[in-house]
């Protein structure tokens, strides 16, 4: 079997954001600095509902903030 | 250390709790198996001042982290690394219970009320540690 991982591109999107800072993200988002850090580092898979906050504060679908990929 | 509100809040508490009740388990331990006739009143006096410098540390840790960090609500990753640390506090304690029940027909040590309720207390005190250890852990290694 074998292992999944999500990856994600909130780095690059914060980028072209306007440099939008982990902090201001976590505000919008209504989470931690430390949740928006684990979840850019792929340590963290954030709930769905968190995902969809993500995209929307972008402006851009889940799938491209969020990728889905399997090593097997 | 880049740290949220509530991770130093698990640190400051698990520090206080091994240095109070790691010292106080230490000599109580070690008065309750060396001696026959255990000094009820002894112990007793030695585990009211833990339990209230327990008490004050935490309450003074409190204050001094709401004074230099921006208290900050709890959201979904906090929950969640509650949920898997109440898990593994829970394991520890009815792996303790569990000790203490088989103790109290095959230990002459369990006849003792005094024995008893300090080894409950010390399986509660090392749940709430592995409580804190697994929340540690989360914290710095990611889910």
């Amino acid at each position: 079997m074998g292992t999944t991982k999500i990856t994600n591109n909130i780095r690059t999107l914060r980028f072209h954001a306007d440099e939008m800072t982990q902090q201001a993200l976590a505000d919008k988002t209504e989470v931690t600095r430390q949740t928006i850090i684990a979840v850019e580092q792929g340590k963290y898979s954030p709930s769905l509902e968190l995902a969809f906050k993500i995209a929307e504060v972008f402006d851009v679908p889940l799938e491209e903030v969020f990728q889905y990929g399997s090593d097997a | 250390m880049n740290m949220t509100y509530k991770e130093r809040t698990i640190w400051f508490t698990l520090i206080s709790v091994i240095m109070i009740f790691g010292n106080y388990f230490f000599y109580a331990y070690k008065i309750l198996l060396d001696s026959d006739e255990p000094n009820n009143s002894f112990l007793l006096g030695i585990a009211i001042p833990a339990l209230i410098l327990f008490i004050v540390i935490q309450v003074g840790t409190q204050i001094i982290l709401a004074i230099f960090n921006r208290k900050q609500a709890t959201d979904e990753r906090d929950r969640l690394i509650d949920l898997k640390a109440s898990s593994t506090a829970y394991t520890i304690l009815v792996i303790g219970v569990t000790l203490g029940v088989y103790g109290a027909f095959a230990s002459s040590q369990f006849e003792s009320p005094l024995f008893v309720a300090h080894h409950f207390a010390f399986s509660f005190i090392l749940a709430e540690t592995g409580r804190y250890i697994t929340q540690i852990w989360h914290y710095r290694r990611g889910f």
